[in-house]
């Protein structure tokens, strides 16, 4: 039954675009019935209750345990998962896959077909499984990995729609693609009650992320290829998170930053995290680059959030959310699903604040770091 | 006389320093230093510091290192607070 106060009503186009989905799986979900609740027929149009639509799907927004946040990763059977044997992964174990840890997966499982290592799939029709599924996951498989193989069958024919999803897993190839897929992240982000100020800080993120990983992905201009996914989260009663995550692959975080002759000598660790410091770059002092890496620690120390980054054996968590002081460095040993590329989680608090001055994050940084070359 | 830019023509997510070299060469051909520019940012979402490094501070340099600037969003006036500061120009914030 629909009320008067439900009656904000949206246009087949703007629901989609509410619920995360393409206008074409809007329309398939419409034939199977998912609306019917929603459904008001206005002279010979069908609307849809922008009120009704954000109960049914705003509800399955998945509560993460600070426990979980923290990992940005994949929990399999409530531990976290960390490595496999043999050519074979189960992924009917998985309880829950974030944005970070499925851009890992598939990174690492594109290198690997690259390296021309065969690896099967086990899959399901459980959550996990259609979630992958839902976010486009086996269709990068299929265009980038010809040697992953898993059985479509098993994952079921149904209209699972995961409402987190607020962008599935999407490629960029040339540089401004970016900026397209953050506008329409951005759409998504508002219709979604985000707030505009967190979405503006989103956009500069993924922006200069986006920018970096095309940078230094690949030489070879045609073979530059990074990939972009975001799904939202809820912290508790009010407080709603989005992860985004970004990851390329290309050499990696360290590899890059070597190719300056100025930082050849650093131990691989503290390049990794010496990438981040304002002013480090893989490019001479006078492009004065090195910029955008710094810009996420200003912003996540100003949001008291954390993200993770990992390249080859490095695999760190910059956590200035649980953190007693502003910034613990966190090292995941083993590395997660181990690969060259880099890949970067970020979690933003959808709340308001100040990023902190360039700066003060490096001056943070420096002194992390200090502790890592211990 | 005073030249407003809206920015929004260039999209409400301006980010990337490649972009920004491109909208800075479209602009070099409609700004001179005689002008009194105003970077109006009303519609713009997202503001990256690769792209403002590549365009607001050569547009601030042509008038000895100051530029006027409109219509910013919190996230926008954050980025233009720390790209002024790393390259040593004066924003002028003009009140709504």
């Amino acid at each position: 039954m629909i009320t008067k106060t439900d009656l904000n009503l949206l246009s087949a186009k703007e629901a989609a675009v509410l619920i995360g989905v393409s206008v074409s799986t809007f329309r398939k979900m419409r034939n199977a019935g998912d609306f019917i609740s929603s459904e008001v027929k206005v002279g010979q149009r069908l609307k849809y209750a922008k009120a009704k639509l954000l109960e049914t799907f705003k509800g399955e927004t998945h509560k993460l345990s600070s426990a979980e946040l923290l990992k940005l990763s994949i929990f399999s059977d409530g531990k976290n998962f960390n490595n496999f044997s043999g050519n074979t992964i189960d992924l009917t174990k998985l309880s829950l896959i974030d944005p970070f840890a499925s851009l890992a997966l598939l990174i690492f499982l594109i290198e690997r077909s690259r390296m021309k290592i065969a690896t099967n799939l086990i899959v399901d029709d459980r959550a996990v499984c259609k979630n992958l599924k839902f976010i486009g996951f086996f269709d990068q498989l299929e265009a980038f990995a010809p040697l992953v193989t898993w059985d479509f069958s098993l994952l079921g024919m149904s209209n699972y729609i995961s409402a987190e999803t607020m962008l599935p897993i999407t490629v960029i190839k040339r540089k401004g693609e970016e900026r397209r897929v953050v506008e329409k992240l951005l759409e998504i982000f508002t219709q979604h009650g985000f707030s505009e100020s967190i979405g503006g800080y989103l956009g500069w993120v993924l922006g200069e992320l986006g920018d970096n990983c095309l940078t230094h992905s690949h030489k070879k201009l045609s073979e530059r290829v990074c990939f972009m996914q975001a799904q939202r989260y809820s912290l508790g009663e009010n407080t709603n998170c989005i992860i985004v995550a970004i990851a390329d692959l290309g050499e990696g975080i360290q590899t890059t930053l070597k190719t300056n002759p100025k930082y050849s000598s650093l131990s691989e660790v503290e390049a990794f995290l010496s990438a981040f410091r304002h002013k480090f770059s893989s490019w001479p002092d006078e492009a004065k680059r090195g910029k955008g890496l710094t810009d996420m620690i200003s912003i996540a120390i100003g949001n008291r959030s954390l993200f993770r980054a990992a390249s080859g054996k490095n695999d760190f968590i910059f956590d200035f959310y649980s953190s007693k002081k502003s910034l613990s460095i966190l090292r995941n040993e083993p590395t997660l699903l181990e690969s060259k590329g880099s890949k970067f989680g970020f979690i933003l608090i959808d709340k308001d604040f100040t990023p902190v001055e360039r700066d003060v994050a490096d001056e943070i940084l420096k002194q992390e770091i200090e502790r890592w070359k211990k | 006389m005073e030249k407003i830019i809206e920015m929004k023509k260039y999209g409400i997510v301006l980010t990337g320093r490649e972009f920004g070299i491109d909208v800075m060469k479209t602009l070099s051909t409609d700004v001179s230093s005689q002008d009194e520019i105003v970077l109006d940012f009303k519609g713009v979402a997202s503001l990256g510091s690769s792209f403002a490094d590549e365009v607001v501070v050569p547009l601030a340099n042509l008038k000895s290192g100051t530029i006027k600037i409109k219509n910013l969003s919190v996230s926008v006036k954050n980025c233009l607070i720390e790209v002024a500061k790393d390259n040593s120009i004066i924003l002028k914030i003009e009140q709504k």
